[in-house]
């Protein structure tokens, strides 16, 4: 039976999709899309009366989920620099958070989808160069968390081995600066898309050694049921290969956004609020005390 | 965490604090977790993909102008990686249109216009079984044009295009789980976040997870095959229809 | 949008090109062992035995309604922990992107199976009886005449399914893998990671699989206008 086709479809009747998208990309490259908000985002938060906070939800003890609820050192400075905001602004601010995780919390900044980002995010020089951060208002250092089956090892036993690190963190970096430094083998790294899934790999004995900032693979193993340190299931290294200090990211050369920023956590500095919060999480009772020791904010005096 | 507390968690995923809702977008996208969400994401993009999908069906009948931007709009959602729309979706949302939009309303974004294409498909599918000399044998047979729409057209389309449609929610309801690399808190994202949070042994957890998954999608499929059998008029064209 | 910065510049241009090839290795190795999976499936399902018709059946279903990306967390997450309970040894290291593979392949073997069946099915039982007829053995009969039909028929669909099995080298971004090894998707991330910009290496992998795709279509195209006559392929 003969098909009245009225449309016959013929595979070959357009070129190639590809061609077309040549010319649209070509378009698109002209385009600078992703260029830095020009208005300062205080002007924007200040009109709007709306401030769009990046927080990270997967990392204890910055922002994690304890039972039903999310809780978290990032989550309660972000709420106490508001709170101080607010003051500098002389007007209620509404908090929404947006989460982000280590892959978006730089990009999402630097675009202007969230006015700052708290996620653990370390200052570097290279993320320094797109973003901008505030004075650190935690610190930490970067060791390799390992089990103790075959008894106390330090960093340069890692040599040649297995290392997990976590995607997006500047873990990579660091440590083959510092084996290169040390004229070691480099290790070979795995990367995670989140650390309780290479805290598990180590236990199963997948990897001989995970790492990223220090309080966090300590508080994620403990919080899955590891004890950590030298007489427990796993340890880590005593020598740490970077240090740390976590500031808030802020949009690249909003300076009026920047400074209220500073002042706000100046201000948590000179009333002692900070250290409250700090301690909560970081004090001595806290699954991995790091006392704030050498580490201090320096408050400008108002001149 | 018990085994029940699991089990409820997958199902309603995890309550969200006030402040992560956005109130310029449906509350109901950005408050529901687990198989809930997972669930409405596949239902709405569906329920959108499907018109659009029309659109594009009759847009690759008609005239040159109309048909090329709908035929390369159908071949480049279809080449892609599902996983790598919705990464677009969420990247670039903000930078090319300025706007903030919820995770869980971009990965439904991504999901309707994955549907839409193959939709599109299934519509043009239907349009064939209905074309050839049907329509005007019903005609010389002396139906009226109301008759030949309700029992010829409408009846043949419908077997034709249903269960395909339901096969497509159903490959749309397993493909949710992709979500799980933006974070939008579906039933793989869920589950993810109970082994990350609680000390509870991965395994259990993840071989609940493929139970749900294959449990749903095996009901689901029986269900549309019964539908198949008991519609056996149905375009015989569409027994390797090659849908996933 | 800046691709000279992002995508155009060493060692990022290195980085994708890599991870395009891994995309392609994937791509087939994991088409080839899903095609050998598939065939011994569906040539279980026409054997004597109840159980082994069974097992083709539960094969089928199991990898038809099991989404890849669970099954994939599933055997990279869950099996080296619960392999000492089982087996007594731990499980080998470094086993990621070969669990991936395995995953990969016997999802699109479930779907190979089903299609290569409804091939079979659909060589009209006329040809069974004229080679008969014509007094040939069993085994030429499937080699020469039956199966090479019942490829023709089922050319177009497995060719879809070849091509969304392409597609699902993505899923290596949800298991850990060294940089060295991920495929164009994940090495896209891990520029991302570096130059804080996700456009444009997504564009760039965009690109990778849509060529991909079409190159695929276009070759099953002409696999099939050889066979028969035009047959169009759905993506």
């Amino acid at each position: 039976m003969k098909m009245r086709t009225k449309t016959k479809t013929k595979q070959r009747e357009l070129p190639s999709p590809l061609l077309f998208l040549i010319p649209i990309l070509g378009a698109a490259c002209g385009t600078r899309a992703a260029a830095p908000p020009r208005t300062s985002a205080l002007e924007a938060v200040r009109d709007s009366g709306e401030v769009v906070i990046g927080i990270g939800q997967d990392a204890a003890p910055f922002g994690y989920r304890e039972g039903d609820d999310l809780v978290g050192f990032d989550f309660d400075i972000a709420r106490a620099v508001v709170a101080r905001l607010e003051a500098h602004l002389g007007r209620e601010l509404k908090i929404r958070f947006k989460a982000v995780t280590d892959e978006t919390r730089i990009g999402w900044v630097q675009s202007g989808e969230v006015h700052m980002s708290l996620c653990h995010t370390n200052c570097t020089r290279k993320r320094d160069a797109r973003i901008d951060f505030t004075v650190p208002y935690g610190w930490d250092g970067k060791g390799v968390l390992y089990a103790l089956g075959r008894g106390e090892r330090d960093l340069a036993a890692f040599a040649g081995a297995t290392i997990g690190i976590k995607r997006s963190s500047s873990s990579q970096g660091e440590i083959e600066a510092w084996f290169e430094g040390q004229g070691l083998e480099q290790p070979t790294l795995k990367v995670y898309d989140n650390h309780a899934a290479g805290i598990r790999a180590l236990v199963d004995g997948q990897i001989d050694g995970f790492t990223d900032d220090n309080s966090i693979i300590i508080n994620t193993a403990m919080r899955a049921g590891h004890g950590v340190g030298p007489s427990a299931a796993l340890n880590v290294t005593k020598t740490s290969y970077s240090r740390a200090q976590f500031g808030i990211g802020l949009p690249e050369n909003d300076s009026d956004w920047r400074d209220v920023l500073n002042y706000s956590l100046h201000d948590l500095w000179n009333d002692r609020e900070f250290q409250a919060i700090y301690e909560r999480w970081f004090g001595a009772d806290s699954m991995c005390p790091i006392p704030l020791g050498q580490n201090r904010m320096e408050p400008f005096v108002i001149g | 965490m018990s085994a029940f507390e699991v089990v409820r968690r997958l199902l309603v995923g995890y309550p969200v604090p006030d402040e992560f809702v956005d109130p310029a977008y449906p509350e109901l996208l950005q408050r529901l977790g687990g198989l809930e969400l997972t669930l409405v994401v596949a239902a709405t993009s569906l329920l959108l993909g499907l018109p659009l999908g029309a659109l594009l069906a009759v847009g690759r009948q008609g005239p040159a102008l109309v048909r090329w931007p709908a035929v390369l709009f159908v071949e480049v959602v279809r080449g892609l990686p599902v996983m790598l729309l919705v990464l677009l979706f969420v990247h670039l949302s903000y930078p090319l249109l300025g706007v903030r939009v919820p995770v869980a309303l971009l990965g439904t974004a991504a999901f309707t216009l994955h549907a839409a294409s193959y939709a599109s498909e299934i519509f043009r599918s239907g349009f064939r079984a209905v074309g050839g000399g049907v329509v005007d044998a019903a005609r010389v047979l002396g139906l009226s044009r109301r008759q030949t729409l309700v029992h010829v057209e409408l009846s043949i389309a419908v077997r034709t295009m249903l269960p395909a449609f339901l096969g497509l929610l159903i490959t749309v309801f397993k493909d949710t789980s992709v979500l799980i690399v933006v974070g939008a808190a579906e039933l793989t994202c869920t589950a993810r976040q109970i082994t990350v949070s609680q000390p509870v042994n991965m395994l259990p957890v993840l071989f609940l997870l493929l139970l749900m998954y294959g449990g749903s999608a095996a009901l689901a499929s029986l269900l549309v095959a019964r539908l198949e059998r008991r519609w056996p008029g149905a375009d015989p064209r569409n027994d390797t229809k090659g849908l996933p | 949008m800046d691709f000279g910065r992002t995508v155009l510049s060493e060692p990022y241009l290195g980085w994708l090109l890599a991870g395009t090839g891994m995309t392609i290795a994937i791509s087939l190795v994991t088409s080839l062992l899903a095609l050998a999976i598939g065939s011994f499936v569906s040539g279980l399902r026409t054997s004597g035995s109840r159980l082994l018709r069974g097992l083709a059946i539960l094969h089928v279903q199991t990898f038809r309604n099991l989404p890849p990306v669970p099954l994939v967390l599933f055997l990279v997450l869950g099996l080296p922990g619960a392999w000492p309970q089982v087996f007594g040894h731990d499980f080998p290291k470094g086993m990621e992107l070969q669990l991936l593979l395995a995953g990969l392949s016997l999802n699109t073997s479930g779907y190979v199976a089903e299609i290569l069946r409804s091939g079979l099915r659909g060589v009209p039982p006329s040809q069974w009886d004229s080679c008969r007829a014509l007094g040939l053995s069993p085994v030429t009969t499937r080699l020469r005449v039956i199966y090479p039909q019942a490829l023709r028929v089922c050319l177009p669909a497995l060719g879809t399914r070849l091509i969304h099995n392409t597609k699902n080298s993505t899923i290596a971004l949800v298991i850990p893998l060294s940089s060295g090894s991920m495929e164009v998707l994940g090495q896209a991330g891990r520029i991302a990671g570096e130059s804080f910009a996700w456009a444009e290496p997504l564009v760039f992998a965009a690109l990778v699989h849509l060529s991909l795709a079409f190159a695929l279509s276009a070759l099953v195209n002409a696999a099939a206008r050889r066979a028969q006559g035009k047959v169009a392929v759905a993506r």
